[in-house]
């Protein structure tokens, strides 16, 4: 059985950009990813990315991977060993475990083109804010590379942009 | 008893945008936290966070933290380990101890830029304070306590 990746969900208020998407695990496979993001998303601009499960993904870590796409044909495949993207690659492990984020704990993300700072990119530092300097790329996807079989539950992925 | 939370009241002055807020505390709680920012705060551009209270807020380090929002239900609740979060997320620990920030003489500037070319400057030990943050339509502050908080106001502003 498959996981359940729901495509992403736009909408925009005044300059607020908001998108959504979920995946339900199924409790056999080690990745959960989501699909491609949508062509609103403006990859000039920073963003903030907001993640978080239902419940407990695993009894291990959790790393958290950022995934970039060419075309539109851009998704990820297979599972643990077999992952693989079409029209895409894996950019950066954006997170060193995300098993802490079980809802109402949200964890988030500053995405940002050009960052010109360090990544903040561990939980131990998650005082000292996320941050990521993202490529500019037509289309992302995340990862839940988890090192056993991810929980079946629900997993939230959530970008906010503020555009003109 | 809870917290007191005055909403943000923004002015102009001289073409500077304005934002003033207060926070009351009791000694019932260990964490206070304001409401959300208002629109009027244009988050693609820098801003000044400054911070005093009336009396030190605790007794022990007291940190400030920066919580982003991404919807006008964004709020902080709860206290302590049950602090939750409607609509957005903790971004970071902006200050690690703001007690010596007593009366407005004693007040603390943050710098908050979208896109600075330094590390972030967040500790008692290393002024001026200043901050990477998100562009996020709002903004919240908390005074995360180790313990319960002192009874006094907190007055938090904002000036682009």
């Amino acid at each position: 059985m498959a996981l359940t990746q729901s495509a992403w969900t736009d909408s925009k208020v005044g300059t607020l950009y908001n998108s959504s998407c979920t995946v339900v695990g199924v409790g056999t496979i080690n990745d959960v990813y989501t699909l491609k993001t949508s062509t609103d998303l403006d990859p000039t601009l920073p963003w903030v990315l907001y993640f978080s499960h239902a419940v407990t993904a695993d009894a291990q870590a959790v790393p958290f991977e950022l995934w970039t796409g060419y075309s539109s044909s851009f998704a990820i495949t297979g599972d643990s060993t077999t992952i693989g993207a079409t029209d895409g690659a894996l950019f950066k492990q954006i997170y060193d475990d995300v098993v802490l984020a079980v809802d109402p704990l949200i964890y988030c993300w500053n995405m940002v083109p050009g960052l010109k700072v360090a990544d903040v990119v561990e939980v131990a530092n998650i005082l000292t804010g996320n941050k990521i300097g993202v490529p500019i790329a037509p289309y992302y996807a995340f990862n839940l590379n988890g090192g056993s079989a991810l929980t079946a539950t629900t997993y939230t992925f959530r970008i906010v942009q503020v555009q003109a | 008893m809870a917290l007191t939370q005055s909403a943000w009241t923004d002015t102009t002055v001289d073409g500077q945008f304005i934002s003033t807020c207060t926070v009351i505390a009791t000694t019932n709680e260990t964490d206070a936290y304001t409401l959300k920012t208002t629109t009027g705060l244009n988050p693609e551009l820098p801003w000044k966070l400054i911070f005093h209270s009336i009396a030190a807020g605790d007794g022990q380090a007291l940190p400030l933290e920066i919580y982003v929002g991404y919807s006008a239900s964004f709020a902080l609740s709860g206290q302590g380990a049950s602090v939750v979060v409607t609509d957005g997320a903790l971004f970071s620990q902006l200050y690690d101890d703001v007690r010596p920030a007593v009366g407005a003489g004693g007040a603390l500037t943050f710098l908050m830029s979208p896109d600075t070319e330094v590390v972030d400057v967040v500790t008692t030990t290393n002024n001026p304070a200043k901050m990477q943050i998100p562009v996020a339509p709002r903004y919240a502050f908390n005074l995360n306590g180790g313990s319960a908080l002192v009874a006094t106001t907190h007055t938090f502003i904002i000036i682009q």
